[in-house]
């Protein structure tokens, strides 16, 4: 038995190693905010850089924020792309998938783009939350001209809908596990049911109920009168609009919106 | 007196050979007929239900409690019937114990022997992976004791005697309108009912909700009582009368009647009984002895009663649980629990 626990406990170990060793940090480059008409500044810039050093390895992903007022086509997507490719060709990308979630906004033509790169096309992003993104909070600090702010909360946006899920983290882990022990243990513990006991109905004689007089009298009849209400039905509808449907090429997917 | 049946052939003390009709010596394995042995046969009676009649606890007067076999001191109570001697473990039955108020009418004889009682212990469903090892070991196993426990078998007919009401319903539409009639019948119905050998542990030694889970017995077995059945085996004489029983039985009866009664009427869709009456026409206990095999499981100082049925092998009873089994099995469950979660949080 001694024997059981301590193959037991070193799995254990094994795991909680495993789980340690799962979340290996990748190397961070120098540079991820690039403002190309002064919109923020060298604080700003400073402090952005910072919160992406922040969260890209609980994200595995790295942000690159893009400010242009001098684009070289009004194609945002191939702009945003093409940002993307370049950050990643000097070195960017987050582990062997280059996993980049570039923040690209044109300011003269006054629109912003999140473009997700993954060699892979694996996603951390969903179509829905890239959509969430561009028409959220980001949005509207963008047209208040709070291009920090904006900034900043694509990071948060960004980080929120990437970050890992129950079974992302040591607590779901641990929880899973627990509740899986716990269950099985219980279910084999709790596993004997007592037998119900036989009714005393058991023991009722074959044929040994039998009618033996019957008087009933019929006494009258009652009447009674219910109205049925009708029901009127109504209908209602509508629903929101999206601005720039997501849609994947290349190791790209993302949407935009103006601003 | 204490009696001994001895064997005719190596003079060792016979005892009761299950599902047979006969009697074994375990020294030579020579058989007698039980009719051999014994001429007596049964002179146990039914009993009415007066209410008169009440168990007496005082003992059947102190006897001179000797095995014959050996001379050794008997171990008994004032309920003792049958036995062991602790020396010679020679059965013992103890006559007076089985006579007078204490004559059993019937016994229904164990269908199996303690080797098959142990083997349906050891593979009882009620066991499993967490059961302690110990349990189906040789010297738990040889625990197990084969016991008549005393029982009353109650017997009720009557007529049950039934006044409500009965109604019956028609609905019909009449454009935006439910019209709903209903018929009024008054009911007055007597049925006639019975219940045959409703039994019910006399033993205080015996939890009432274990032998309840142990019914039913199939009562077609029971043979008049004769003494030899009793060797190999304990028994008690019983704790509580016929009459302290009826008290208890008959109510649950009763009420089983009057809802067989009330089962009887189908001609309504709705039945509301006011009242109900049974008049008995027979009300009957049979004192009887039913097999049961019993295993006291001693565990972490704790005792765990085990009781199986004699003729049908049915078991009751809770097995404990080993601690370390149980935490190897969560150690093992939460690894590959925690190694699975671990897997899903990679691939999503």
């Amino acid at each position: 038995m001694r024997k059981t626990a301590v193959l037991i406990l070193t799995a254990l170990a094994a795991l909680f190693l495993l789980a340690g060793c799962s979340k290996a940090s990748w190397p961070a480059v120098s540079n991820y905010v690039f403002d190309q008409g002064d919109f923020l500044t060298a604080e700003q810039e400073q402090q952005i850089q910072n919160h992406i050093l922040e969260l890209r390895d609980k994200v595995q992903a790295d942000f690159i924020v893009v400010f242009t007022d001098s684009p070289a086509s009004n194609d945002y997507r191939a702009e945003a792309e093409k940002c993307n490719n370049s950050f990643v060709s000097s070195g960017g990308g987050y582990g062997e998938e280059k996993e980049t979630i570039c923040f690209y906004v044109d300011m003269a033509n006054r629109f912003f783009f999140v473009d997700e790169y993954n060699v892979n096309k694996n996603w951390r992003l969903s179509d829905g939350d890239i959509d969430g993104i561009v028409q959220g909070t980001v949005r509207d600090y963008m047209s208040q001209g709070n291009y920090y702010g904006a900034s900043m909360q694509f990071v948060d946006d960004a980080y929120g809908a990437t970050k890992p899920g129950f079974f992302g983290t040591i607590w779901g882990w641990l929880t899973s596990g627990l509740a899986g022990g716990g269950a099985l243990s219980g279910i084999l513990i709790g596993r004997h049911k007592r037998q119900p006991a036989t009714p005393k109905t058991f023991y009722r004689k074959d044929n040994g109920t039998v009618p033996l007089r019957a008087n009933d009298r019929f006494m009258g009849t009652t009447t009674e009168v219910r109205h049925i209400e009708r029901q009127q039905s109504s209908d209602s509808g509508g629903g929101p609009s999206t601005i720039d449907s997501s849609s994947g090429s290349d190791g790209h997917h993302g949407g935009g919106a103006s601003f | 007196m204490i009696r001994i049946y001895k064997c005719p052939s190596c003079g060792g003390a016979l005892q009761y050979r299950p599902g047979t009709d006969e009697m074994i010596c375990p020294n030579c394995r020579n058989t007698q007929a039980i009719s051999a042995v014994d001429q007596k046969g049964a002179d146990g009676k039914p009993v009415g239900l007066t209410g008169q009649e009440r168990a007496d606890n005082s003992g059947s007067g102190a006897e001179n409690m000797v095995c014959p076999a050996c001379g050794g001191p008997l171990t008994t109570n004032d309920h003792t019937a049958a036995t062991f001697c602790p020396y010679c473990k020679s059965p013992a039955l103890i006559d007076s114990r089985f006579a007078g108020q204490y004559r059993p009418s019937r016994v229904l004889p164990f269908q199996f022997d303690k080797k098959e009682a142990q083997n349906k212990f050891k593979t009882w469903k009620g066991t499993g992976l967490l059961t302690p090892g110990k349990f189906k070991s040789a010297a738990t196993m040889d625990k197990v004791t084969g016991v008549y426990v005393p029982y009353w078998l109650y017997s009720y007919a009557g007529n049950v005697s039934l006044q409500g009401e009965g109604l019956n319903m028609r609905v019909t539409r009449q454009g935006d309108d439910e019209i709903i009639e209903t018929d009024h019948y008054e009911l007055d119905r007597t049925v006639q009912t019975a219940y045959e050998n409703v039994p019910a542990d006399a033993s205080e030694a015996f939890p009432d909700e274990n032998m309840h889970v142990l019914e039913p017995f199939d009562f077609t077995k029971l043979v008049n009582f004769t003494m030899p059945y009793m060797a190999g085996f304990t028994a008690d004489t019983y704790d509580y009368s016929a009459a302290d029983l009826n008290e208890k039985i008959r109510p649950q009866v009763e009420q089983n009647m009057v809802n067989d009664a009330r089962a009887t009427i189908t001609d309504y869709e709705t039945v509301n009984i006011v009242s109900s009456q049974v008049n008995y026409t027979d009300q009957r206990a049979e004192y009887v002895y039913l097999p049961i095999w019993t295993l006291i499981f001693e565990y972490m100082g704790k005792k765990y009663p085990l009781y199986m049925n004699g003729e049908t092998g049915e078991i009751d009873g809770v097995v404990p649980y080993s601690r370390l089994k149980a935490l190897a099995i969560f150690g093992i469950a939460f690894a590959v629990f925690f190694l699975i979660a671990f897997l899903l949080g990679r691939v999503f």
